[in-house]
């Protein structure tokens, strides 16, 4: 991706999850050194907006903090306490940042940026709906808070449970992060959403795709290594590289269609609206599978041609003896 | 066809949906709906449009150029891609090159965005390394979306046979006279003393001189005196090949036949630069392949060149014993036969066919690979005591194989992959001076 365009995805897709992380930090003050600290070290991805070719080592130390975090809830049985609790409160404060780090630290890789853009969100969600639980003086502790955020979670798992078991998603049970759409949370994530798509629009660069190439075989090394200055060079000069336009704006008119055409079906038929997300999601992979799967049928063999044999370096008529 | 970053884009937003319908929020489920629609739409659009994508979409031109390179030869090529209608794409137009060719200069790769009517041309320059038959092109179009998600690849056929003979740098001594008018090619004095049938002189008698060459009536009882002779001043060559797989030992472009038939081509470069002697090709597994008698010309050194280019291991022996005798049959003058064999095969009645050739008057001179040498080194721990083992067998095995040649007289030059054309420049500077190898 274009560097410059780097910089605006950073500042579109940023300011979610800094008011996520600000918000939790302006309700959570006093909690002991050790959560900020390992708040800290969760954050650290956020490096990579610097450095994203350093993103994986960047997340080690995370991942190790994660790792510890399953085996502390694996044995606690219960919400833990202590220096158990102050991990845990720590991991959480620090993922928001966490899931920034990733959002735009893989600017070439799209879906894993957008999964960690819609992960974040709903971390931020189950966090702001964890806190709107809690009394806002005195400021929770840690195990209040992680309390809170577990039973959050809990009752969440327990609705969509009963929902699938039959009772439906309207009129059922209610769902705990359902409700939270403070505006100008909405607002900002559709500017991440907007930051992290439409810089791919003019991206300049995109990976190339591997051309098939006869594989390599134990060579003799190369006679000259230092080619000679050539005197008598090719008359043709190659053609110059033009750099593309872009995507153009269908992709956006299709995500217009699509939000538009959820927000018509949310106001028709609020009951249908999932079920048609669902429907019109496998439609398009469907869809698209399709294309690519007409593309690959021996119907028309002409339009994939085989690959070459590889080049002959040997010969391979025979000739007869001649007398 | 998805690319593996379209394949990723695409499970990202299935996801990233499954987690709104997780959290039943509407902001999430909105985002995921949004960043689904995007994704899918630009790789449904770009599958549609390019749905029908194919070699036909394109007019492509290969510029002209020579059919033969020598090995050390440079060959500069161009490949002209016209789109005349469609819609705009990124694309990769990238020239297949045989494997055995370095690159000197451009590059048969090209990265672009090609339009309606464009015109794209990879122009480049390629110097062969290793003899052969090989094939330029054909060329490749990789058609990709935008966002890198999708692509679409043809392959356009602009195939174009090209022969690599071996390097021929005795050619760029330059050309000199009518070899027939000058007693000096190359460097090397053409008429000397030595065992022709052309009368030079005569001189006194010495111990050492052969008394078949006394000239009785020209010597007095007090004086005798014997006849010289001038070389032959147009000789013969004979440029035997063994074909087995015996010669394939060593790494590609630089075997045992390869180096022989570099060899064998500056043997032809010699010749065909002195333009007065004379010389053909045998090719030998499992009896004799081909045959071209001794000759010179142009044509028939073109067709040497190219038999030598394409000659490859076939299949069936080759011993030794058996190749004498099919050339003597086949050859008429006196002739210097340079043999190039590994000599695996059985080595039973060379005696009776050496001598019935040199009864003939031909002289042959063999050069045998060291095939233990063909292989270098590996580095660092790769030196097994198995190679040990096997390099030493080979080796015992080489040896006993030259002392038994040896013992029947015939001069062996042992050769490893560094080539043998010193040998063969040796073998022919003595034939041209003294008319036999000392």
């Amino acid at each position: 991706m274009n560097p410059d365009l780097r910089r605006y995805r950073v500042l579109a897709v940023g300011p979610v999850f800094a008011f996520a992380m600000g918000s939790l930090l302006v309700a959570v003050v006093g909690w002991s050194p050790l959560a900020y600290l390992v708040a800290l070290v969760v954050a650290l991805p956020l490096l990579a907006a610097a450095w994203p070719d350093r993103l994986p080592w960047l997340l080690a130390p995370s991942m190790a903090l994660f790792l510890l975090v399953a085996v502390v809830t694996w044995f606690a049985q219960t919400v833990p306490t202590g220096a158990g609790g102050d991990l845990i409160a720590g991991t959480l404060l620090g993922l928001p940042l966490w899931f920034l780090g990733i959002a735009i630290g893989t600017p070439e890789r799209p879906g894993i940026s957008l999964l960690a853009l819609e992960a974040g969100l709903l971390e931020s969600v189950a966090t702001f709906s964890a806190l709107a639980t809690l009394p806002s003086d005195p400021s929770p502790t840690e195990s209040e808070f992680l309390t809170a955020w577990f039973l959050i979670d809990g009752h969440h798992l327990g609705a969509l449970a009963s929902a699938l078991t039959g009772a439906g998603l309207v009129g059922g049970p209610s769902f705990p992060l359902a409700s939270y759409a403070d505006p100008v949370f909405v607002a900002l994530a559709f500017l991440a959403v907007g930051g992290l798509l439409l810089p791919m629009l003019r991206s300049e660069n995109a990976p190339t795709v591997g051309v098939p190439r006869p594989p390599r075989r134990d060579l003799a090394p190369t006679v000259r290594r230092v080619p000679p200055p050539i005197l008598y060079a090719t008359a043709l000069p190659p053609t110059g590289s033009r750099p593309p336009p872009g995507a153009g704006l269908l992709p956006v008119a299709g995500a217009v269609l699509a939000v538009l055409g959820f927000e018509v079906v949310g106001l028709v038929a609020p009951a249908y609206t999932f079920t048609l997300v669902t429907l019109g999601a496998l439609a398009a992979v469907l869809f698209l599978g399709l294309l690519v799967r007409a593309r690959r049928s021996p119907r028309n063999p002409t339009a994939v041609p085989a690959l070459p044999k590889r080049a002959t370096s040997r010969p391979s008529a025979a000739r007869p003896p001649s007398a | 066809m998805i690319a593996r970053r379209g394949w990723e884009a695409i499970t990202a937003g299935l996801a990233a949906l499954l987690i709104g319908l997780y959290s039943v929020n509407g902001v999430l489920e909105l985002v995921a709906v949004a960043a689904f629609g995007f994704l899918a739409t630009e790789m449904i659009a770009f599958e549609w449009r390019f749905r029908g994508f194919g070699p036909a979409w394109f007019r492509v031109d290969r510029s002209g150029g020579p059919r033969r390179v020598p090995c050390d030869g440079d060959l500069s090529t161009s490949v002209e891609l016209t789109y005349p209608r469609g819609p705009g794409f990124r694309a990769d137009v990238y020239d297949v090159l045989p494997e055995a060719f370095d690159l000197l200069e451009g590059n048969p790769r090209s990265s672009t965005y090609i339009s309606a009517g464009a015109t794209v041309r990879v122009s480049y320059t390629v110097r062969p390394r290793v003899r052969g038959a090989y094939v330029l092109g054909p060329t490749f179009v990789v058609a990709r979306d935008a966002l890198g998600l999708c692509y679409r690849a043809t392959l356009i056929r602009s195939d174009r046979p090209l022969t690599v003979v071996p390097a021929s740098f005795v050619g760029r001594l330059g050309r000199l006279g009518v070899a027939l008018f000058s007693r000096v090619q190359v460097g090397l004095s053409m008429r000397r003393r030595g065992f022709g049938t052309e009368f030079r002189s005569l001189r006194p008698y010495q111990t050492t001189d052969d008394i078949r060459h006394i000239a009785w009536k020209r010597s007095t009882l007090q004086q005798l005196l014997v006849k010289e002779f001038d070389q032959e001043s147009r000789q013969e060559f004979l440029v035997a090949l063994d074909l087995t797989t015996s010669m394939d030992a060593g790494l590609w472009g630089r075997n045992a036949l390869d180096v022989s038939v570099e060899a064998s081509a500056l043997l032809t470069n010699l010749i065909a630069h002195q333009s007065e002697d004379r010389i053909g090709l045998l090719t030998y597994a499992g009896g004799v392949y081909q045959y071209l008698p001794p000759g010179r010309g142009p044509a028939h050194y073109r067709r040497l060149f190219d038999n030598l280019a394409l000659a490859s291991h076939r299949p069936g022996g080759c011993p030794l014993p058996a190749l004498l005798s099919e050339a003597t049959k086949r050859l008429g003058l006196r002739t210097h036969l340079f043999v190039f064999t590994a000599a695996d095969g059985p080595l039973k009645d060379l005696d009776e066919a050496y001598a019935i050739l040199r009864a003939h008057g031909h002289r042959a001179y063999l050069f045998v690979p060291e095939r233990a040498g063909f292989y270098p080194d590996p580095p660092g721990d790769g030196r097994t005591a198995a190679m040990e083992w096997a390099r030493s067998e080979e080796l015992g095995r080489f040896h006993r194989t030259l002392a038994t040649i040896r013992s029947e007289g015939i001069p062996v030059f042992p050769f490893d992959r560094r080539g043998a054309g010193d040998r063969v420049l040796f073998a022919y500077t003595q034939i041209r001076a003294w008319g036999t190898v000392r």
